[in-house]
């Protein structure tokens, strides 16, 4: 019985004596023909009826893709996942996102040029080729051409194709067997798929190892240990020992005079409503009151908090008739200096939505108790 | 044996020469008599001027002028492109270009007619020119600009660029012509030469014209770039004007040995030039847009906000993703129906550039009318009539240079 | 059996032999002329011969001695890079206002370099140039040495060189993504495409040779490394014929990632409103300087190459020439850019863009633009004349030229236009630092020993392409009718 055959294999000095030799194969009714080449030989295409590429259309369809999976991801990330603006420009401004689109598809372009040759059409990286354990392939790669008659469907009569490729001129004629094959059982996939885990293992848990072991230098130790001053920190520099100077005495934030009534009932005398009567000033204090004061003090100022269960304290009622009594002078002490177990709200609310405040606090408590003049 | 004779006889043998006559490539007549297509021409050149005297008196001075530009900038753009492809085969001594020359320097023929073009457009200056305006003196980037935008100045600029453009027609296509008969290889050398200061000089002067009649004509505005925005835009034409007449003398048998390989190639520098102007025409328009300079800005805001904002999405898909699309494969270069239709497409959308760079000057949408209409008659007939004629100019082919066997030889891969 | 055929060649076309040979044609200038690109006895088997020796042979003792000194140059910027990193970055000269010091010049320099293999290699491909196919394979290796130390200088440049990853949008746990409206990251996504596809384009160039390579070496190691490496690679025509339309496809797309890649560099300066940087004619113009100095680069690569490796049957002096051409042409487009830069910033008619360019020129680092004019415009002027083209000691002189000049002119860029801004209170000056110097020096040496190592271990000619034109030109001899494209 015959060896599995590969093919019989014929060399020819020069490319001009390979072309010729393939008509001459093909007269003998040899069909299925390969040619070996040290360099793209032009013309050996239609001699041997090789079809055109098609790696274009692929590149071509990957490449758009590419451009449009680029160019959608721009779109999500800047205007739908974390809308950002940039120099006042739309959140939908395309022109910005046009150089990485064309980045992307070159990218998947050319990779889809070089890997898809590599793999899909040529089918390597391919070292079980029976043409590498045949002689000729160093000649091949170096400055002759081959011509190899493979078997068709019938099997190939060795002797003849032999005599076929002598007469067309061709030297160093070889029969090259077949490779052997061994397929990959699930053996070897398993013994793979454990040896890659088993990499990845050591990999992960010795890098962790290795950063808890060994002390890490942290870079850029100057950048962060540049001498400075914390805020509350102690100083030699200054007379007074401390990092942070205290503001000259009788230092007033703008526009933030400070209340000089010691209590509130003097407050409530000495302290005029400097505001304008407009929507405006209540809309504003009603959007302070809600800020600030609806949390403890309900919306409608009820009294009853929205903090329940964890706060303690019993906040005033702002519908109670103490309240309702008291000047806009008392209660604007109250909110500038604190009451009770209710905090000082003078750094956080400006003196005059202090007083916008208390304008929302009255409409609060005529929308509660209204004359009936009000509804007429 | 002189190396010319060798040339003629390795050339194939519908080249040799007869005895003592002229090589005159036998002409089959295929196609219906040119007088037809040349009566209608005469009578759209008529039709159109006829337009063109009504919109002097009809549609104002404004208008007659701007179209006026548009077209003297269009001629220009082939011109120059058509000059720039001659000096480019020149320059490279690229062969397969050879047997194609002679067709580029028969559209570089109009260069001779952009003299009275342009002498006539000098009576636009005070009509349709920012610079030219009365208000001009009260507004500092202009006044900073006196130095370059004042109206002797510009006339001697214009009259040194159309000399020297003139003066380089005359030697490259000229000594080209000459060369079909003395058959003299050292004119081949002169003309290498010369490539290289045509070159300097274009574009020089390209950028220059650019400058004054596009970019001035909002005299506020500039950038860098603009004279190869023009210049890109240019070539294309020509490339596209090239491809037409190589086909159509291709189609009359009047260019023997000239194979769908080097129509081929022309489609390559189309689609490579298509994608230059792209690339000029969106840096420009991105650096602009990005860094939003009021100096800058308004131009591109008058161009693509309101109904010219049309004509620039036209720009962009038609000037750049048609072409690139239509030539993008082997085959596309290679179908002659294809390039056809492409070739004519580019150079219209070629003129819609020109149209997106001046029209809007006048402000108030796209301005399209019986005016247009008349002088995209008078000057696309008269020019087709100058090429007409320029294409008995010399031989089909520069058979006295001495590459042009090898330009025919040539096969792609 | 079979009987290796060197295949007769043409006799060598000396000069005195072809005068006679054309004795009869004094009329036909000698300037139409055309030289082959392969000289000498040039044979496939010879070609294959000298390169494998190249990859496999000792190498002399001058190659060790100067990749002692390279390395070590090398080592130097990279104890300056760990010094600079450790430290912080006020080890170098960069502050406010010039915060883009020397490692964004040096970027922009190398990058500008590693254009020159895909410009020379690709687009020359592109055009059908058979004079590519000599020296595509050592460009090429140029671009992705170049990329290797032009990459070093942002990734050490954002500050915490521990955290480049940053540099990439992907999910994080704090739920940002890059800006992809800045184009300091369209240069990261570009200079990263750049780098991969040259590689991949380089590696691709090499699968045959590497196959060739194969079937020759001794060494058994290198036997099994370049078989591995040339992935079974067997010269079956159909391979070929995918292998062809991969390289003209990758060609096409290279070419207009050549394009991009500078150009979006160059949008890091264009985009702003610095003036002296806000230019629409940057794209461009950044593509055509980094084609300048790249091929100024090659060119003083292969000055050298060519005779210390005996190259010269291969890379012959037309190609040189040719290679001078191109730097000529360039160094006309650059001296065009620069005109239009300086007429266009007097046109603008604002007066900062008018003081920044006066600056260049006349200001108090005045030296910086005069001499990158000096360098870029006037000194390469002499490749007008045909001696000079020739002549490895010009050619040297004027590609160093134009190497210093377009670092200069990056350094113009960046610092003088940085220096000088809107607010006159907040101008200062630039002084770089030893340490600058040293990690400049440093990616020189680092390039450098890449490149030794190169010529020394891996096939430096592209021999598949090379030997396609061995045969061309034993089958059309050479004369002024030749075709000479592909």
């Amino acid at each position: 019985m015959l060896e599995p055959l590969f093919g019989v294999l014929a060399l020819f000095p020069s490319a001009d004596a390979l072309l010729k030799a393939i008509p001459q194969v093909k007269e003998r009714g040899f069909t299925r023909l390969e040619a070996y080449t040290p360099y793209p030989v032009h013309g050996i295409d239609e001699a041997l009826d090789l079809p055109k590429s098609k790696l274009g259309i692929l590149v071509f369809i990957l490449a758009s893709l590419g451009a449009i999976c680029a160019f959608l991801f721009e779109w999500w990330t800047s205007t739908v996942s974390y809308p950002l603006l940039t120099a006042g420009k739309a959140y939908n401004g395309w022109q910005a996102w046009v150089p990485v689109m064309l980045e992307g598809t070159i990218l998947v372009g050319t990779f889809t040029a070089a890997l898809g040759m590599l793999f899909v059409f040529n089918r390597l990286p391919f070292f079980g080729n029976p043409m590498l354990r045949s002689k000729a392939v160093d000649e091949i790669t170096r400055d002759k051409f081959a011509l190899v008659i493979r078997p068709g469907d019938g099997g190939l009569d060795t002797s003849a194709a032999i005599a076929a490729l002598r007469a067309a001129g061709g030297q160093a004629i070889e029969v090259v067997p077949a490779p052997h094959y061994r397929r990959a059982g699930l053996a070897w996939w398993a013994k793979v798929t454990a040896g890659i885990g088993a990499a990845c293992l050591v990999a992960g848990y010795g890098t962790a190892w290795a950063i808890r072991t060994f002390p890490t230098t942290k870079p850029m130790v100057e950048m962060e240990n540049q001498p400075r001053l914390d805020a509350q920190a102690p100083d030699t520099f200054f007379a007074s020992g401390r990092g942070m100077q205290l503001p000259p005495v009788g230092t007033v934030p703008r526009a933030f005079m400070p209340v000089l009534a010691t209590n509130p009932d003097q407050g409530g005398k000495a302290l005029v409503d400097p505001l304008p009567v407009t929507a405006r000033v209540l809309e504003r204090g009603r959007q302070q009151f809600d800020i600030h004061c609806a949390v403890c003090h309900d919306k409608l100022g009820t009294g009853k908090p929205w903090l329940d269960s964890t706060y303690e304290a019993q906040p005033t009622d702002l519908q109670s008739s103490t309240i309702r009594d008291a000047s806009d002078g008392y209660l604007y002490w109250v909110i500038s200096k604190g009451f009770a177990s209710m905090p000082a709200y003078a750094a956080d609310i400006s003196p005059n939505d202090r007083w916008a405040i208390i304008r929302y606090v009255r409409a609060l408590e005529r929308s509660q108790d209204a004359p009936a003049r009000d509804v007429k | 044996m002189s190396v010319a004779s060798r040339v003629r006889s390795a050339l194939p043998p519908r080249f040799a020469e007869p005895a003592g006559g002229r090589p005159r490539v036998a002409q089959p007549h295929v196609r219906p008599p040119l007088w037809t297509v040349h009566r209608t021409l005469w009578a759209l050149v008529a039709l159109g001027g006829a337009g063109i005297v009504a919109a002097w008196f009809l549609a104002g001075a404004q208008r007659f002028w701007v179209n006026w530009l548009m077209w003297l900038v269009f001629m220009v753009c082939l011109a120059l492109g058509a000059l720039f492809l001659v000096a480019l085969q020149h320059m490279t001594g690229a062969r397969w270009s050879v047997p194609l020359r002679r067709t580029a320097e028969r559209i570089a023929a109009l260069t001779p007619w952009l003299v009275p073009v342009a002498a006539i457009a000098l009576f636009s200056l005070p009509v349709v020119f920012s610079w030219t305006q009365p208000d001009a003196a009260s507004i500092t980037p202009l006044v900073l600009k006196e130095h370059w935008l004042n109206r002797p100045f510009f006339i001697i600029r214009l009259a040194v660029c159309l000399g020297l453009w003139v003066l380089s027609y005359v030697v490259l296509v000229r000594g080209s012509v000459r060369q079909d008969v003395t058959k003299d290889p050292s004119l081949t050398v002169r003309l290498r030469r010369f490539s290289p200061v045509f070159m300097i000089l274009l574009a020089l002067t390209i950028t220059d014209f650019a400058f004054d009649w596009v970019s001035a004509l909002e005299a506020s505005w500039y950038s860098d770039i603009f004279g190869v925005y023009l210049f890109a835009g240019a070539v294309t034409t020509a490339i596209a004007a090239t491809l037409l007449a190589v086909m159509h003398l291709q189609r009359r048998g009047r260019l023997p040995g000239v194979t769908g390989d080097h129509v081929y190639n022309l489609g390559g520098l189309l689609f490579g030039f298509t994608i230059f102007w792209a690339y000029i025409a969106f840096s420009q328009y991105l650096l602009q847009w990005y860094a939003d300079l009021p100096a800058e800005v308004f131009w591109y805001v008058q161009r693509t906000s309101g109904p010219m904002g049309l004509v620039f999405v036209l720009l962009g898909v038609g000037h750049f993703f048609v072409p690139f699309l239509a030539l993008m494969s082997r085959a596309d270069k290679k179908s002659p129906t294809r390039l056809k239709w492409v070739a004519i497409w580019v150079i219209f959308m070629e003129f819609v550039d020109v149209f997106w760079l001046i029209s809007p000057i006048q402000g108030g949408g796209i301005r399209l009318g019986w005016p247009e209409v008349s002088f995209a008659a008078f000057f696309v007939a008269a020019g087709l009539l100058v090429i007409r004629r320029a294409l008995s100019l010399g031989e089909d082919m520069p058979t006295g240079d001495p590459f042009l066997a090898a330009g025919l030889d040539f096969h792609l891969r | 059996m079979f009987e290796a055929t060197e295949l007769p060649l043409p006799p060598a076309p000396a000069s005195k032999r072809r005068r006679r040979r054309r004795g009869s044609d004094e009329s036909f200038p000698e300037s139409l002329r055309v030289e082959p690109l392969v000289q000498g006895d040039a044979s496939l088997g010879k070609l294959d011969d000298h390169v494998r020796n190249l990859s496999e042979a000792k190498p002399p003792r001058s190659w060790y001695v100067a990749l002692a000194i390279t390395s070590l140059v090398g080592l130097i910027g990279v104890t300056a890079v760990g010094y600079m990193v450790y430290e912080g970055i006020g080890t170098m000269g960069n502050n406010v206002p010039v915060v883009w010091g020397f490692l964004i010049i040096n970027f922009v320099f190398w990058v500008g370099i590693g254009h020159a293999g895909t410009l020379i290699s690709v687009i020359l491909y592109l055009f059908r140039q058979r004079w590519r196919n000599a020296i595509s394979r050592t460009a090429e290796a140029v671009t992705v040495f170049a990329f290797v130390c032009a990459m070093m200088f942002p990734a050490v440049h954002v500050g915490r060189p521990w955290l480049p990853h940053w540099l990439f949008a992907y999910p994080n746990e704090r739920r940002l993504w890059v800006n992809f409206r800045s184009p300091l990251i369209w240069d990261v996504c570009a200079v990263v495409t750049y780098f991969s596809v040259s590689v991949l384009f380089w590696y691709l160039g090499l699968i045959p040779d590497f196959a060739s390579l194969r079937s020759r070496v001794k060494s058994k190691v290198k036997r099994a490394v370049f078989g591995f490496m040339s992935l079974g690679w067997v010269g079956n025509a159909r391979q070929w014929l995918h292998y062809e339309k991969a390289y003209l496809l990758l060609a096409g797309l290279t070419t207009t990632l050549a394009l991009s890649v500078h150009s979006i560099v160059s949008m890091d300066f264009a985009s702003s409103m610095v003036p002296g940087w806000h230019m629409t004619i940057f794209p461009p113009y950044f593509v055509v300087g980094a084609a300048f100095s790249g091929f100024a680069g090659v060119v003083l690569v292969f000055a050298f190459v060519r005779t210390a490796m005996k190259l010269e049957n291969y890379i012959t002096m037309r190609h040189m020439d040719l290679l001078n051409r191109t730097v000529l042409f360039l160094s006309c487009v650059m001296t065009y850019a620069y005109l239009m830069e300086g007429f266009t910033a007097w046109f603008s008619s604002d007066s900062f863009n008018r003081y920044i360019f006066a600056n260049y020129v006349f200001g108090d680092q005045w030296w910086a633009g005069s001499l990158t004019i000096f360098f870029n415009c006037v000194l390469p002027q002499l490749l007008w004349f045909p001696k000079f083209r020739r002549s490895v000691p010009v050619m040297v002189l004027v590609s160093a030229g134009v190497t210093l000049g377009m670092w200069l002119e990056r350094y113009t860029i960046i610092v003088l236009s940085l220096h000088r801004d809107y607010l006159p209170s907040s101008w200062g000056t630039y002084l770089p630092t030893p340490i600058d110097f040293a990690i400049l020096l440093g990616s020189v040496g680092i390039f450098l020993t890449l490149l030794l190592l190169f010529l020394r271990k891996m096939p430096i000619i592209a021999t598949w392409e090379v030997k396609a034109d061995i045969v061309h030109y034993q089958t059309h001899p050479s004369g002024p009718m030749e075709a000479e494209h592909a």
